[in-house]
């Protein structure tokens, strides 16, 4: 009962200033349910990136056809998951934020952001971000220098900006901030600038940040006990929260995976290291840890545990999902944090054998103690994940997550980090390892949660690093690194429709309807951790270039 | 003499500041350096320092005992701010600086702090790298750097997507003044690095960049590390005002011997060099030995240690084609102007040799004869139904025999190696091969009437050439080099390879520096 009365308050308290801009909590928790607008991160606050509508099906993809081309304006990788509400498409770059007509594409106001110009040098992965927050008439956005800020909807004026930390030690903001409790709550990146990591949320209507968490305990708290080197480790431990969590307002908690242990070097900090590669269930209000699930305990090999947090229901249990960096899928009893399975969902894994169901430890290999002891390693899945921060898609009817995997391994040698403010440090050398021969770097997979296992998968040559969304109509949008948007059958996995979009694509797809007309859409323009890490000089024949397509079934 | 003015003198008098101090400002110095102010900076920074645009720095909160800061700034450019130093006459520094350090004639000009005696970093890591292991050491320092510092932008190792950095592969490797500066200071999209790196890791950086990791020969610092250091940057030549090469007399399409001086491609590019230096050219002829017993490596070694000539054009860079020597003596090849006396058989004792950047690439060509029923071809596929030819122990046999598709090994046929190859595709014995280009340039050159076309596809494995000089000549070597870079960017190279009617190549950036691995691996 509590979200309808807080949605009541929200909107009798709005209607009277600006009507047509306003979208009430209410709203925000029903996103899932209306097809009209895509009003939350994740096209719902489950994190389902699932929608019902099935205009577009198997039957008719073949009239997919673009509608409009807005041109971003900008060179670096684009992730941003566009918003839509009341016609209006909301979307976000490193350096603007922008308000687009849905139908025509027109442009209707654009916000430069504006950084100091070093900032650039503490995104360690791309200089991207991956998108807004619609509530209450505003936009909220986070900024590449560690700011949260809040537009005008209607005219994209500012209303206010909040520093959250000075971005020069190391902090950089690319996440889409989450709105709960009239809160916006954000998190900060960092992990390989040896950064205490931190969750945090600003009051909607002022800017005046109301909580702050960090995910990593001082000593004394709880929690500190698993920091066992006596020393400072802990204050540059890492555990960042870079992508967006998801919310259940009926249990009042909001779900936030955080990122790997810094540095890299998991010897010199003994002990689990809470809370870094852990998901945790939060009290919106105050930021209260309520449950944790740690992945990867002390964990030298960047297993972030921050990839997205699905909610959905099994066998009549809420439940929420991971597909984990360390190559584990992971159900969890979203009321307390008990594990239900965690399965590999790649094939390959040398780190850990499984996971103990009883602990929910992983069972490591000697592999994971000689890495800690400063012994040179090759493990798999490599710093990059069995899945990066690309966002899956959970159908709840064949109940199967669509899910770009990596194929990846890495060589690793721990040595002493050289901790700089402001510049990377990794505490290891390393070097990729590719799979042999003609093996696929990377594989879209149909994965039962339960059990790991796939139903079908299509592998390719360069990896996508592009999110996934699922609709009603039986398909699967993706896209490629080297510019393809795909769209694959839900049940088969055959490849139904390509487009080639002009530049890569490592955005996140949506799908709304507007007068009758399913339209797609999502942002391309290649760039980020791959393309910037990898040095696959097969990229090199892909042009930059941002730019939002929207594609609808061309008309009889 | 050009590019004396660019690196020798600009240099130092970048940073020899002008005496300033003044009690009282000049107030006709102020309106000249008012003047100057409102035609170059005003757009930006205001009238009267006044209300500068956006993003533009308040110049009346520029500290005013910094004139070598704020002058390097201006020339340079920083951030949104571009570069004046194509504009700016050296008195329109001054003049420029009486104005803004007087805040516009309103306070003293105080005395000007001495650009901090900076210790010469640049020549500081070349002593290092000479050190025993110094280039392993110093190798791995700069890689860790790299890792932390510019591997997120540019690429793990250097290799980049080229998504949306600048792949450093390519980066001019004579320009290292104008790299630092835009580590320092920003450039474009890149930040600024300068409040984070330490001096000393600026030669750090550079080092791995430009061997990439040690798999290329480090072009040094150019001017930077001779700036400070004691020796005069002249270059060292044997006779002073004449520059002697060693050229091949029977170099083809390269080189060779005339009645009165010579031709060439070679030839003529030893020649605008030294026209570039100031200097006379002087020749020494030597014949190249094309029996397979004898080392045109080590000869050329031997010619520079003997004091033959200063430097020797046509030097191949590879892995262990340049540095210490192979062996501690060789003999010495037949040159034109040997004593009468001279015992070919005397071994001469070798010194270590450096080679300049490169300034052109040696590689392979397809040569259609006619009867091919085709005028060219992109692809070695396309050779498919052709009869092909090729020398045995060439690249080009291991190149067909290695990488070539299997649809066209039955029609490879290898002959023996002979100087007649070509001559025989004319009376038509082969329909096709893959030779270099050079060697066809000089068959075409000697065969007014020939039938052999040259095709539009190259080979991408071939070799880098450079100019070798001793290594304990570095003025000799920076010298040249600055010449080099000249040709290249004022299209001087292109313009002889016109003349001498040669297909030229330019430098690859991925030229392989060792060969016979680069063929190993085609197969695979």
């Amino acid at each position: 009962m509590r979200s309808s009365i807080l949605a009541m308050s929200a909107a009798l308290a709005l209607a009277a200033t600006a009507p047509a801009y306003s979208q009430t909590a209410e709203e925000l928790a029903n996103d899932e349910a209306t097809t009209g607008d895509v009003l939350v991160y994740g096209m719902g606050q489950s994190a389902t990136r699932y929608s019902p509508l099935d205009q577009i099906n198997k039957d008719n993809i073949k009239r997919l056809v673009p509608v409009w081309n807005y041109s971003l304006a900008d060179n670096r990788g684009q992730e941003t998951h566009p918003l839509i509400y009341n016609g209006v498409m909301y979307l976000t770059t490193h350096n603007a934020t922008m308000a687009v007509d849905a139908v025509t594409g027109k442009q209707i106001w654009k916000t430069a952001v504006d950084y100091p110009a070093e900032t650039p040098r503490v995104a360690c992965c791309g200089i991207v971000n991956r998108g807004a927050a619609i509530y209450d008439g505003k936009v909220f956005r986070t900024t590449l220098d560690a700011h949260v800020q809040a537009l005008d909807m209607k005219t994209g004026e500012e209303l206010w900006k909040s520093k959250s930390i000075d971005f020069k030690l190391g902090h950089a903001m690319t996440v889409a901030p989450q709105i709960a409790e009239g809160l916006v709550i954000a998190g900060v990146s960092g992990g390989e600038y040896g950064v205490r990591g931190y969750i945090e949320a600003y009051d909607a209507n002022t800017g005046e940040r109301v909580w702050r968490t960090y995910t990593i305990p001082a000593p004394g708290e709880p929690g500190s006990e698993t920091w066992k080197d006596g020393g400072d480790a802990w204050k540059h431990g890492g555990a960042p929260a870079w992508l967006t969590g998801s919310y259940d307002p009926e249990l009042d908690l909001i779900y936030w995976g955080t990122g790997n242990a810094a540095s890299w070097n998991a010897g010199i900090r003994p002990g689990d290291n809470l809370y870094t590669s852990t998901i945790l269930a939060m009290r919106p209000k105050t930021g209260e840890i309520v449950w944790h699930f740690q992945t990867s305990p002390n964990d030298p090999f960047d297993h972030d545990s921050t990839n997205e947090l699905i909610l959905t229901e099994l066998n009549g249990e809420k439940v929420l999902m991971q597909a984990s960096r360390n190559g584990f899928y992971y159900v969890l009893n979203r009321e307390n944090g008990e594990l239900i399975a965690a399965n590999q969902f790649v094939d390959k894994v040398t780190w850990a054998t499984g996971i103990d169901m009883e602990t929910g430890r992983p069972i490591i290999t000697e592999q994971t103690t000689k890495a800690r002891e400063g012994e040179q390693v090759t493990y798999w899945p490599s710093a990059i994940g069995g899945k990066n921060w690309n966002p899956m898609a959970y159908d709840p009817e064949r109940k199967l997550a669509f899910a770009n995997t990596l194929n990846i391994g890495m060589n690793y040698k721990a040595v002493e980090p050289d901790y700089r403010p402001g510049v990377m440090v990794f505490g290891a050398d390393i070097s990729w390892k590719w799979p042999e021969g003609d093996e696929p770097r990377g594989i879209l997979r149909a994965i039962d949660p339960m059990t790991g296992k796939h139903k079908w998968e299509h592998g390719v040559a360069i990896p996508r690093l592009g999110g996934a969304m699922a609709t009603g109509g039986g398909l699967v949008f993706t896209g490629r690194q080297t510019g393809e948007l795909e769209a694959f059958d839900s049940d088969t996995g055959e490849l139904l429709w390509e487009f080639q979009a002009g530049s890569g694509f490592i955005g996140q797809p949506v799908t709304w309807d507007q007068d009758g007309r399913q339209y797609i859409s999502m942002a391309v323009g290649g760039g980020a951790v791959y393309a910037l890490f990898a040095g696959d000089e097969r990229l090199g024949s892909v042009p930059p270039g941002g730019s939002i397509w929207t594609f609808a079934l061309l008309e009889e | 003499m050009k590019w004396i003015n660019t690196w020798l003198i600009a240099g130092p008098a970048l940073l020899a500041a002008p005496v300033f101090a003044a009690e009282t400002p000049d107030p006709a110095k102020v309106e000249e350096g008012r003047e100057a102010y409102e035609s170059y900076c005003s757009g930006c920074h205001g009238v009267g320092m006044e209300n500068p645009v956006e993003g533009a720095r308040n110049l009346k909160a520029f500290p005013n005992d910094e004139f070598d800061r704020w002058k390097e700034i201006v020339a340079k450019g920083k951030g949104d701010m571009p570069a004046w130093e194509d504009i700016l006459e050296a008195h329109e520094y001054d003049q420029i600086w009486y104005y803004v350090a007087s805040r516009a004639g309103t306070e003293p000009i105080p005395e000007q702090k001495k650009a901090a005696a900076v210790e010469n970093e640049e020549a500081k890591f070349v002593a290092m790298l000479a050190e025993d292991g110094g280039a392993e050491k110093l190798g791995k320092k700069g890689h860790r750097l790299y890792e932390q510092i510019c591997s997120h932008c540019h690429g793990v190792n250097l290799v980049t997507s080229g998504v949306s950095s600048y792949d450093l592969r390519k980066y001019p490797a004579d320009r290292y003044d104008d790299w630092k500066l835009a580590v320092k200071n920003g450039k474009g999209d890149m930040p600024a690095w300068g409040d984070i790196l330490y001096p000393k890791e600026y030669p750090l950086l550079w080092y791995y960049i430009t061997t990439e990791g040690g798999k290329k020969p480090f072009p040094g610092f150019g001017a930077a590390a001779e700036q400070q250091s004691a020796a005069p940057a002249e270059p060292e030549l044997a006779t002073e005002g004449t520059l002697t090469a060693c050229l091949a007399r029977n170099g083809g399409a390269m080189s060779r011997a005339r009645v009165s001086g010579g031709t060439g491609f070679d030839y003529d590019v030893i020649r605008e060099v030294a026209d570039r230096m100031g200097v006379d050219l002087k020749i020494t002829w030597f014949e190249s030995e094309k029996d397979e017993h004898s080392s045109p490596l080590n000869q050329t070694y031997a010619m520079l240690a003997y004091g033959l000539c200063d430097i020797a054009p046509a030097h191949p860079i590879a892995d262990r084609t340049f540095g210490p020597p192979r062996r501690p003596r060789s003999m010495l090849p037949y040159w034109t102007d040997r004593p009468t006396n001279w015992d070919l058989a005397t071994q001469v004792d070798l010194k270590p040799v450096a080679v300049t950047q490169p300034y052109m690439f040696a590689g392979l060509g397809i040569v259609l004869g006619p009867d091919a029923g085709k005028t060219d071809l992109t692809s070695l596929d396309e050779l498919k139904g052709l009869r092909v030819g090729t020398q045995q122990g060439t690249l080009a046999e291991a190149i067909l025999r290695r990488a070539g598709p299997r649809s066209i090994q039955e029609n490879v046929v290898t002959v023996p190696p002979d100087p007649k190859f070509l001559w025989e595709m004319e009376l038509g014995k082969f329909d096709a091969a893959l030779v270099d280009v050079s060697a066809f340039d000089f068959h075409k050159r000697q065969n007014a009437i020939s039938k052999l076309t040259l095709t539009s596809y190259r080979h991408e494995l071939g070799m880098n050439i450079g100019m070798s000089v001793l290594e304990d000549r570095p003025g000799l070597l920076a010298t040249v080099n600055a010449a080099l870079t000249e040709m290249k960017q004022d299209g001087a190279l292109l313009k002889i390879a016109r003349k001498q009617k040669v297909n030229y190549m330019a430098p690859r950036s991925d030229a392989p520096m060792d060969l016979g691995r680069a063929v190993m691996a085609l197969g695979q």
